[in-house]
């Protein structure tokens, strides 16, 4: 049975649409990602999932059952808000304990489940502080931990992570990522981080905003790795990958395009095509020996050095690329004419009009 | 001498002529309050005297006295519990984007509150002969709150403002339901703004002489008709006068003195928003 199922939902903020046509399912147990940019959506479909966000349009069902109108509390649900939300006037052991307050669980009971979740997340000496005087990733635990209390069907994480620095940022991802394989729990997880998403989801959901013209906001749903290699249209291989992918518009000849002196045969849906556009990642795009003429020219205008690699900026005819280069590999010096070779097995075409991938 | 120290030393130069332009008046009036009518009105004003204490004793033995004192305390205790009782809810409410209206009531509240006390005095004088609650401290606490509960609701919205939404959703989503939401999250995290605000109502209610002398005859006579009466037909009682002037003041001194975070607290709120 599917965790959840969004069917043509739409929503609105007033009259402004903000979600239209959503079709997505997370089956029982997975772990699915919403990235996208600012107003893409993502945290209010999060928040619609949570009954925080009312859905104008479409059907929601949590565990089979349609949710559209259901109380937040009656949802098998537990978010984990990208503030954590904790109740600063609370003690831990009162913020985890209070949802189970509400309920009405006895004293006893509620005091033996604190102990227990706060032992999973390794909280159980800070039960008596408040959360003001924890630090950013205790806080984040706290949170977890409240959420772990509920054993909800389905986890919802909005930004946990924007809050901490970059390296204890690396540390919460695999212990969330741990969390899950322990759980089992269905969990959708909210970033505009495209690392996270591709680190962390068995299934990326790419969104994009309406504002910007789309028709809708899914993009292209899949694993990490089909949202990398087979991206579905112009935003998404845009979107996913740093540095993001060479894209550049090529004039159709003959059923083939040339990158300088180097001829590509298009597919035949590409090669009646006026036009195509066509996208490669800095990876796969390669400085030519010394001394060849095949492939573009262009010459080096800034040298990124990462120390285990290099990343290119190269001024071309056909604009500025990227290109990544292992550290080992000579490397040239800035300001140095090269040439640039594309590799053939790794090009990614789109038509020009509707953006859409042409295989 | 440098920019920085004369900036400073002047400061303090504005800083001390403010505080004594605003004390003097107060040192003035204990001064009368502690001679004996002719050392009250010397020429030139004697500085060093023999203090009594025979005005303080006449007013601490005055029923009439008292009795207002107690009227005062009571009037701010119910005006207080009143405009908590309905404006805390009311912010709360408020405080929530949803409420259809909202800047409306919020610039009606306003006006409510900005409008002259006395304009209240009249029409009611006549609702009140009527009703009962003339000359009653509980009519008089109820009139309180044409402002004790708009001042109450505006500050206790900027109070819960501050409280940060993902809070009542993440409540919300632990099944808690409105008013308990209020309860254990808004209230607590509110503490400080409540005290202020209940501070600046008791000061404003305790200062209040307009509807008290229109809506008091006899028996809920407030403190500072107590001290105007020491103001007698043929003569001034200058030294019981000051004595119970200064006695109205301990109360809310005091107050004022253990409660001074929250009373700036509350107020740069205000200032800020």
């Amino acid at each position: 049975m599917a965790a959840v199922e969004f069917q043509n939902v739409g929503i609105r903020f007033g009259e402004v649409p903000v979600v239209r046509d959503l079709s997505l399912i997370v089956e029982d147990g997975e772990f699915v990602v919403l990235v996208g940019p600012s107003g893409c959506g993502k945290s209010t479909i999060l928040r619609s999932i949570a009954g925080l966000a009312a859905i104008n349009e479409g059907d929601m069902r949590i565990g089979g059952e349609r949710m559209n109108d259901a109380d937040p509390a009656a949802r098998d649900i537990a978010m984990v808000f990208q503030s954590y939300a904790l109740f600063p006037n609370m003690t831990v052991a009162q913020n985890l304990g209070f949802g189970l307050k509400i309920r009405g669980e006895a004293r006893a009971g509620i005091a033996r489940k604190v102990a227990e979740v706060a032992a999973v997340v390794g909280l159980s000496d800070h039960l008596h502080k408040r959360p003001g005087a924890l630090s950013g990733g205790q806080r984040q635990r706290v949170a977890l931990a409240r959420a772990i209390l509920r054993r909800p069907g389905v986890f919802l994480f909005d930004e946990p992570l924007s809050n901490l620095d970059a390296e204890f940022r690396t540390a919460m991802r695999a212990e969330i990522v741990r969390f899950h394989r322990n759980q089992g729990a269905s969990m959708v997880y909210v970033t505009h981080d495209q690392t996270e998403a591709m680190t962390m989801g068995d299934k990326i959901a790419v969104l994009a905003p309406l504002a910007a013209g789309h028709k809708a906001n899914l993009m292209q749903y899949g694993t990490p790795d089909e949202v990398y290699n087979r991206p579905a249209n112009l935003f998404v291989a845009r979107f996913i990958g740093t540095p993001r992918m060479n894209v550049m518009t090529l004039p159709v000849d003959g059923g083939t395009v040339r990158f300088g002196s180097q001829t590509l045969a298009l597919p035949p849906a590409a090669a009646h095509l006026g036009k195509v556009v066509l996208g490669q990642r800095p990876e796969h795009l390669r400085l030519a020996a010394t001394g060849s003429e095949s492939g573009l020219a262009g010459s080096v205008e800034h040298i990124e050095n990462l120390g285990h690699e290099m990343i290119l900026t190269l001024a071309t005819d056909l604009g500025p690329l990227i290109l990544r280069e292992a550290r080992s590999a000579k490397v040239p010096s800035l300001g140095q004419q090269v040439r640039l070779v594309l590799d053939p097995d790794h090009v990614h075409l789109f038509d020009p009009v509707s953006e859409q991938r042409i295989e | 001498m440098t920019r920085a120290r004369r900036a400073t030393l002047l400061s303090y130069a504005i800083l001390i002529i403010a505080g004594f332009a605003s004390i003097f008046p107060i040192l003035w009036i204990i001064g009368i309050s502690l001679k004996t009518q002719a050392d009250a009105f010397a020429m030139p004003p004697k500085l060093v005297f023999v203090p009594i204490w025979d005005h303080y004793a006449k007013v601490w033995a005055d029923a009439t006295f008292i009795k207002g004192f107690l009227n005062s305390l009571f009037a701010a205790l119910l005006g207080n519990l009143m405009a908590f009782a309905i404006g805390i809810p009311a912010a709360f409410a408020l405080n929530q984007k949803r409420v259809p209206g909202r800047a409306t009531i919020l610039a009606w509240l306003l006006l409510s509150y900005m409008l002259p006390e006395f304009l209240f005095v009249i029409p009611i004088y006549g609702l009140f002969q009527a009703s009962g609650l003339y000359d009653t401290v509980f009519g008089l606490a109820l009139v309180y709150q044409t402002f004790t509960l708009p001042f109450t609701i505006w500050m206790m919205r900027a109070f819960f403002a501050d409280v940060p939404f993902a809070l009542y959703e993440a409540a919300r989503l632990e099944g808690a339901k409105s008013w308990q939401i209020l309860l254990r999250v808004y209230l607590p995290m509110a503490a400080p703004g409540i005290a202020a605000t209940a501070i600046l109502n008791t000061i404003r209610i305790w200062n209040e002489l307009a509807i008290a002398l229109g809506l008091t005859f006899d028996k809920a006579q407030t403190v500072t008709l107590a001290v105007a009466a020491y103001r007698g037909y043929a003569a001034i009682d200058w030294g019981a006068l000051s004595a119970a002037a200064i006695t109205s003041i301990l109360p809310m001194l005091i107050f004022a003195v253990l409660a001074q975070r929250q009373i700036v607290g509350g107020l740069s709120l205000g200032a800020v928003k």
